[in-house]
């Protein structure tokens, strides 16, 4: 293997593929670097893999003579992540932007980093979404004018590196495009750590976001503006080096060796093996102009590997359970067969491989308290069609919106309810309540004959079905704060069930319960 | 059985134990307007009038007011006291839920002032009755999708 070295070249990696960046573009120093980096890394070319996912950047995969896989919008940290447990002699790169990585796969990058697979994660960070022509980013600093942002972003952007280290990313770096020998330094070491590499970018988009890193990256103010991070060395920086960062209680301060008696002794020194996240955490928040900006490597430490870990416990199992069959396992408990069209259906059922399944006995538990023998619970499954028709049917009123208060009044005068549904045999539109009214009629002075009920009802929250249960009307009344619901009934139209109906059958059957068994109920 | 116990105990349980309403309170003589605009203030469907001693003399319910005072040649101003339910049937902290329960099922209101000697604890309606009674029977009713089609019907492999 090692002969390899030898062989392989900066060259090897380049494809004929025609590069389709705008020339300027920052990617191409990042394309550079990794080509620099990876004939050194003693591997032969056929293990190398590149994932992205949707963007500019994401177009590199085509730019190197690699595997690779210009996969899903977000996605190329899962799918690096397959490839990976799959075939752990890879080397895999993610590449992904700040619009593809923390946006649309946010979620994704974040369960990645946790994971601490061995693969390598390069963050492109332009601020922008330079591929569909310049709409703000998650990375995009307030103020800034894009073309969703006419009048300047007013959100808050994410800091990259502050979302690895909360997602526990074990190595994480952070380079700028200008600086293109200092890239490949810290890809190469962070090709070379067990565990997922993180490395962001800092990078231009010459068409849309032009001066994204101007501030700190021209080359003529670099060295004043830009901190680099060395391990076991103070953290010292400009163009004389001459300024430090000191640590004054728990914040850092920009201070001038040689000034106040301050020597390098009293600078913080750099130390990226720190297991704790503090440090890296302050590093992160130093920003220009307060503070220079730290680049290098942030952290470095050693955590478990997750397709090792994953290879120990399948080891250990089947040392244990023997070797599994997935056929067995799909055929195991419960399947169909399905023929004839669809006409013949026939359930199997296998010896289940599952049956000291944990889960398993769960489920049973919570069937088997869904199958209460106590008589009301088990009345709650009772449909609703049928206290709809036992208890006070006919006391349902529906009327028009465009009845007037006036008739609505009369039907709570005559028919003793204190409902009314708004409606026809079609629709529901809402609902009269005897409270609609009082407040309505009493409060305001509203013209009772020429107001329409549509004016004063409030709206439906939900209506049932007569095979719904009785359970499910109690679950909805505690949830809304109802007294009544309405059910849609079978033969057109719609009823109404209120709390009354169902404490009349809460009480009929805890009645009949205890007609039926007086003489448990005295031993 | 557990069910079994359980039911037991929740129907003896004394009313104290559900959530009572606090209730809206006018002074006997105070006006239909003022007793209305007190419901809607309190967000109840019923209102306690009390006299200058704050003992229960009568309650004005949506009901009362739409039998008796909507359509009503009565003016807005006239004193509650003309139309409320006089000596209004109240119970103690010690009833029980399958009292409270019988009450409510043979009676047609649907608040119930609970009192302690002279002092109204609060009210009892029928809604905070069957929400108490619900939250007995959490896996039966509250801890479900609320469409019993979205149930499943048996364990997984059964």
């Amino acid at each position: 293997m090692d002969g390899l070295k030898e062989y392989l070249t900066r060259k090897d990696f380049v494809s004929s593929s025609e590069v389709r960046w705008c020339p300027g573009c920052g990617d191409y120093a990042v394309l550079n670097a990794v080509q620099n980096v990876l004939p050194q890394l003693g591997l032969p070319k056929e293990k190398f893999v590149f994932v992205s996912g949707i963007g500019c950047s994401s177009r590199f995969p085509y730019y190197m003579d690699t595997y690779g896989f210009h996969s899903i919008h977000g996605r190329a940290p899962t799918i690096a992540t397959g490839v990976k447990v799959a075939n752990p002699e890879l080397s895999v790169w993610v590449i992904t932007g700040d619009g593809d990585g923390l946006s649309i796969g946010g979620n994704h990058l974040v369960h990645a980093l946790r994971r601490n697979l061995d693969m390598n994660i390069i963050l492109l960070n332009n601020r922008i979404y330079g591929l569909t022509k310049g709409q703000y980013s998650p990375t995009s600093v307030k103020g800034q004018i894009t073309k969703t942002s006419p009048y300047g972003v007013i959100e808050e952007p994410l800091n990259p590196l502050r979302v690895a280290l909360a997602s526990e990313a074990t190595f994480v770096g952070r380079a700028v495009d200008t600086d293109p020998k200092h890239i490949t330094e810290v890809l190469k070491a962070g090709a070379k750590h067990a565990g997922t590499c993180f490395v962001e970018i800092l990078q231009s988009c010459v068409i849309f976001n032009k001066k994204a890193w101007d501030h700190i990256s021209d080359r003529s103010t670099r060295d004043d503006r830009l901190l680099y991070l060395e391990q076991d060395k103070p953290l010292i920086f400009g163009e004389k080096r001459n300024k430090g960062i000191m640590l004054k209680g728990t914040s850092p301060v920009v201070v001038t060796i040689g000034e106040q008696g301050i020597t390098e002794k009293d600078l913080v020194v750099h130390d990226m093996y720190r297991e704790d996240t503090v440090y890296a955490a302050m590093l992160t928040e130093m920003d220009f102009p307060d503070f220079p900006l730290p680049v290098g490597i942030y952290r470095a430490v050693k955590k478990p590997v997750y397709e090792e870990e994953l290879e120990k416990q399948i080891k250990n199992v089947t040392a244990l359970k023997g070797r599994r069959n997935l056929q067995a396992l799909l055929r195991g408990s419960e399947y169909w067969t399905v023929s004839n069209g669809g006409q013949d259906i026939k359930r199997s059922s296998g010896i289940s491989s599952l049956a000291n399944d944990e889960s398993q006995v769960m489920d049973e538990q919570i069937h088997e308290l869904l199958k209460s023998t106590d008589p009301l619970t088990a009345s709650l499954k009772t449909k609703i069609g049928k206290i709809f028709y036992d208890y006070d049917y006919k006391r349902s009123k529906v009327l028009s919106p465009r009845d007037s208060v006036a008739t609505a009044i009369a039907n709570f005068k005559s028919a003793r309810i204190e409902c009314i549904l708004v409606g026809d045999s079609k629709q529901l539109y809402g609902i009269l309540a005897e409270r609609d009214i009082i407040q309505n009629v009493v409060l305001t002075s509203i013209d009772r004959d020429r107001t329409q009920i549509s004016a004063i009802m409030r709206p439906v929250y939900e209506i049932m079905d007569e095979s719904n249960s009785i359970g499910d009307v109690i679950n909805i009344l505690s949830i809304s704060g109802h007294r009544h619901v309405p059910i849609r009934l079978k033969d057109g139209g719609f009823g109404l069930v209120t709390i009354r109906q169902i404490l009349r059958f809460i009480h009929d059957t805890v009645e009949q319960v205890e007609k039926q068994e007086p003489e448990t109920d005295s031993k | 059985m557990a069910a079994a116990r359980k039911k037991a105990v929740f129907w003896s349980e004394p009313v104290s134990k559900v959530d009572l309403e606090r209730p809206a309170v006018v002074q006997s003589g105070a006006t239909i307007v003022d007793a209305v605009k007190e419901m809607k203030f309190n967000q109840i469907s019923c209102v306690l009038v009390v006299d200058e001693n704050q003992k229960l003399v009568g309650i004005l319910s949506n009901g009362d007011l739409m039998h008796e005072y909507v359509g009503s040649t009565l003016p807005g101003d006239s004193p509650v006291d003309t139309i409320m339910t006089k000596d209004p049937f109240s119970a103690t902290a010690a009833l029980t839920v399958k009292e409270a329960l019988e009450i409510f099922h043979s009676k047609p209101f649907r608040h119930m002032p609970i009192l302690s000697g002279d002092k109204i604890l609060g009210i009892l309606s029928i809604r905070g009755l069957m929400t108490f009674i619900s939250q007995h029977l959490p896996i039966q009713v509250l801890n479900l999708p609320p469409d019993s089609s979205l149930i499943a019907s048996h364990t997984a492999g059964e």
